[in-house]
C-alpha cells in the first residue's frame, strides 16, 4: 500500500468510527442544551439501542426495519430514563444529577449484564455481507451518508421546526418557557427520546459493520462521544458532528503513525488541550442559548 | 435519631452475620474470578468447575471430613478491584485461595494472599510474572506464556512464515505472550513487522488493520481475548488479509469461531484440550451439564482439577499449614481430568497442558492440529 493509499484508507476508517461518535455526541449535545446535564447514561443507551437492533433483526430479518424498530423502542427507553432517574432532580444541585447520570448508567448496563449473562453477541453474517471485499465501500458509504443526512434533518428540526423552537426555548429559560404556555415536560422528554433514537441508530450502525455486542460496549463509546462533544462544544450540535468526525479522524491517522497503543491517549488529549485553549470547544458559542 | 441509629446497627450486626457461615467446622475457601465484568462468562465457568468438584467432594464426606465451602468474590476482571476482593476473602477467615483468571488481577491480587499465609492456587492466568515474582505458595496450574510463545513460533515455521504482526490488548497476560513472541521471533533469527495494540471491547479496530495490511505480514498472532479476536479476525478478512492468524489461550474459546463466522478460516489457538478427549472426560461432561444445564468452556475442566488438587494437598498435609501444603504440593504427583499436575521449582508444571487445534469450519470448534496438515 502507497503512502497516499494508505492515508485514504486511514481516513477513511476515521470518518466511519467518527460518524459513529458524532451521532452518540449528538445526544449529549442535545441534553446539554436543554438541561444543562451531561446526561452519562447515553452510553448505555447506545449499547441498548444495539441489543434491541440485534434482538429485532432476529425477529424480522429486515435490517430496515429492526433499526427503526429499535430506535422507537430506545427513545421510550430514553425518555424513561429521564422520567425516572432526572426529572425528580430537576431542581436540585447540579452534582446530585451528576450522581444520578452515574447511577442510571450503572443499573443499565449492569441490567444488560444480567439479562445477557454477559456473554458476547454477533450480528449474523448474512446481515450484510462481511466478507465480500467489493461490498466495502457499498457499506462504507451507506454508513456515512445515513450518518450524515440524519444529522443534518436533525440540525434541520432544531433550526426550523416548532419543535425546535421549544428546544431552544427551553434551551434559553425553563421557568419562563413555562410561564408561556410551553410543555416543558414534554419538551425535554422528547429531546431525550430524540438523542436516544440517534444512539441506537449509531448502535445499530456500528455493530452491523464491525460486529460484536457487549454489554459493557456502551463504556468507552459514552466516553469518546463526551470527549467529541466537549471538543466540538457541549450543546452545539454542529460542533458535536465536527468533534466526532475529528476525533475518529485523528485516532485512525494517529494509529497509523504514532501505533496503535496510544489510539486511546488522542481522544482525551485532544479533549484536555480543547478545553485548556477553547474553553467552550471548536463551535460553542456564549452561555444562554446555544444549541 | 437513637432509635433510627440503634436500628441501622442491628441490621450492620446482622448482615455482617450473614457473611460469616457459623459453622465452624466447615472448611472455607477463597474463590477470585470476574463474575462481572467483560470476561464474566469465563469467570462464572470457572466458578461452575469448581463448584462441581466441590459438590462431589462434600458428598464422599468433605476433605478429611470437613465440610468444603467455596466463597466467591468478584474481581470484575480490574486489577484495582482485585485487590479488594482479596481483603475480603482474606477477611472472611478463608484457608487457601483458588482462580485467577486474567494475569492482571491475579499479579495484583497475589501478593495480599502471600501476606496471609494462603495458599494460592491460580487456575487459569499464566503471564509469567505471577511466577517470577517468587511468592512461594502460589502455584500456577495453566502452562506458562512462554510455552505458548514457543508452540506459537513453531507453527510460524511450520507454515513458512516470512514476517509477522503480533496484536495484543495492553493487559497483563496479553502483553507478556506478546513480549515471550518477540522473543522467540528475535532468537529464531524471524521478523516481526509490526507489534499493535487493540484495546478492549473497541469495536473499530480499522486502524488496526489498516497498519497491518500496509506491512503485507503473512501470519497475525492475536494475543488477547476471544471477543476482540473475532472482530479483529473478521475485519482483516473483509479487508482483504488472507493467511493464518494463531492466537494463544485467551482467546480458545468456540465463541471465537462463532464470532469471526465466515471469516475463521486458518485459524489456529494454542488452548487445553477439550474435556471428550479427556479419559473420564464424559462423566464430567455429562455431570456439570447436569448442574448447571450448559456446556462447560474452556476452563471448567482445568477448574475442577484445582479443586481436586488442593484437596490432595490438604488431606496429605492434615490441615491447611501453608508451608506443610506447599511441601505437599511441590512433591504432588496428581492425576487429575486433564493429565497429570506436577510442579517444577518455578512452580509451575512440569509439563505443557497446551496443544495446537485449527478451527474447524464444518462443525465451529476446535481441533487438534496435526503437523503437515
Amino acid at each position: 500500500m502507497g503512502g497516499v493509499e494508505l492515508f485514504l484508507q486511514q481516513l477513511l476508517n476515521g470518518l466511519i468510527s467518527g460518524a459513529f461518535y458524532a451521532l452518540v455526541a449528538l445526544g449529549y449535545s442535545l441534553v446539554y442544551g436543554v438541561l444543562k446535564l451531561m446526561n452519562f447514561a447515553h452510553g448505555e443507551i447506545y449499547m441498548a439501542g444495539a441489543f434491541l437492533c440485534l434482538i429485532f433483526y432476529q425477529f424480522t430479518g429486515s435490517l430496515f426495519i429492526s433499526i427503526c424498530l429499535a430506535m422507537i423502542l430506545t427513545a421510550i427507553l430514553g425518555w424513561l430514563v429521564y422520567r425516572l432517574a432526572y426529572h425528580p432532580l430537576l431542581n436540585s444541585s447540579p452534582s446530585s444529577l451528576l450522581i444520578t447520570a452515574i447511577g442510571a448508567s450503572l443499573v443499565l448496563s449492569n441490567g444488560a449484564m444480567f439479562l445477557t449473562n454477559g456473554a458476547y453477541y454477533f450480528f449474523p453474517e448474512q446481515a450484510f455481507s462481511m466478507t465480500g471485499k467489493d461490498s466495502l465501500p457499498v457499506l462504507q458509504i451507506t454508513l456515512l451518508v445515513v450518518a450524515v443526512a440524519v444529522m443534518l434533518a436533525l440540525q434541520w428540526i432544531v433550526g426550523h421546526s416548532r419543535w425546535g423552537r421549544a428546544m431552544r426555548a427551553v434551551a434559553l429559560d425553563r421557568e419562563t418557557c413555562f410561564l408561556m404556555g410551553i410543555n416543558v415536560n414534554l419538551v425535554v422528554g422528547m429531546t431525550f427520546a430524540a438523542g436516544s433514537a440517534l444512539a441506537a441508530l449509531a448502535g445499530g450502525l456500528a455493530c452491523l459493520y464491525y460486529g460484536g455486542l457487549h454489554y459493557s460496549m456502551g463504556y468507552m463509546m459514552g466516553i469518546k462521544a463526551f470527549a467529541a462533544a466537549v471538543i466540538g462544544g457541549v450543546g452545539s450540535l454542529p460542533g458535536a458532528m465536527l468533534g466526532g468526525l475529528l476525533l475518529g479522524v485523528l485516532e485512525a491517522l494517529g494509529t497509523q503513525w504514532l501505533g496503535s497503543a496510544w489510539k486511546d491517549v488522542f481522544a482525551f488529549l485532544l479533549m484536555v488541550l480543547i478545553l485548556i485553549f477553547y474553553p467552550r470547544g471548536l463551535l460553542g458559542q456564549q452561555e444562554g442559548g446555544r444549541m | 435519631m437513637r432509635i433510627k441509629l440503634i436500628l441501622v446497627c442491628c441490621i450492620l450486626l446482622f448482615l455482617s452475620g450473614c457473611q460469616q457461615p457459623n459453622d465452624d467446622d466447615s472448611l472455607k475457601v477463597g474463590v477470585l474470578l470476574p463474575l462481572t465484568g467483560p470476561e464474566a462468562y469465563y469467570g462464572q465457568d470457572m466458578l461452575n468447575g469448581y463448584q462441581l468438584a466441590a459438590q462431589e467432594i462434600n458428598a464422599a464426606g468433605g476433605i478429611s471430613g470437613r465440610e468444603l465451602v467455596l466463597i466467591a468474590e468478584d474481581d470484575a476482571s480490574d486489577p484495582a478491584q482485585a485487590v479488594t476482593a482479596a481483603s475480603r476473602l482474606v477477611s472472611f477467615g478463608v484457608e487457601a485461595v483458588i482462580g485467577g483468571y486474567s494475569s492482571g488481577t491475579t499479579i495484583s491480587a497475589m501478593r495480599q494472599f502471600a501476606d496471609s499465609g494462603l495458599l494460592f492456587l491460580v487456575t487459569a492466568a499464566n503471564s509469567t510474572v505471577i511466577t517470577e515474582l517468587g511468592m512461594e505458595q502460589t502455584f500456577m496450574l495453566n502452562a506458562p506464556v512462554v510455552y505458548e510463545a514457543e508452540m506459537l513460533w513453531e507453527l510460524a515455521q511450520e507454515l513458512d512464515t516470512m514476517s509477522v504482526a503480533v496484536l495484543h490488548q495492553g493487559d497483563g497476560y496479553s502483553q507478556n505472550l506478546a513480549e515471550h513472541l518477540q522473543e522467540q521471533a528475535e532468537a529464531a533469527g524471524g521478523k516481526v513487522a509490526t507489534v499493535e495494540v487493540v484495546e478492549k471491547n473497541s469495536a473499530d479496530v480499522s486502524p488496526v488493520v489498516t497498519a497491518v495490511l500496509a506491512e503485507n505480514v503473512d501470519m497475525v498472532f492475536w494475543c488477547g481475548y476471544h471477543a476482540d479476536g473475532a472482530n479483529v479476525l473478521k475485519q482483516l478478512r473483509r479487508s482483504g488479509y488472507q493467511g493464518p492468524m494463531a492466537c494463544g489461550d485467551g482467546a480458545a474459546a468456540q465463541d471465537l469461531i462463532l464470532g469471526a463466522g465466515s471469516a475463521a478460516t486458518d485459524l489456529y489457538v494454542i488452548a487445553p484440550p477439550s474435556p471428550k478427549d479427556f479419559p473420564g472426560g464424559a462423566e464430567f461432561l455429562s455431570g456439570y451439564e447436569q448442574s448447571f444445564s450448559l456446556e462447560p468452556r474452556v476452563y471448567a475442566p482445568l477448574a475442577y482439577d484445582t479443586v481436586y488438587l488442593m484437596a490432595a494437598a490438604i488431606e496429605k498435609a492434615g490441615g491447611c499449614e501453608v508451608s506443610a501444603l506447599v511441601r505437599g504440593i511441590a512433591e504432588i504427583e496428581f492425576q487429575g481430568l486433564t493429565g497429570e499436575l506436577s510442579f517444577n521449582d518455578r512452580r509451575e508444571l512440569n509439563k505443557c497442558n497446551l496443544i495446537i487445534m485449527k478451527a474447524d469450519l464444518t462443525q465451529n470448534i476446535f481441533v487438534p492440529w496435526e503437523e503437515g496438515e
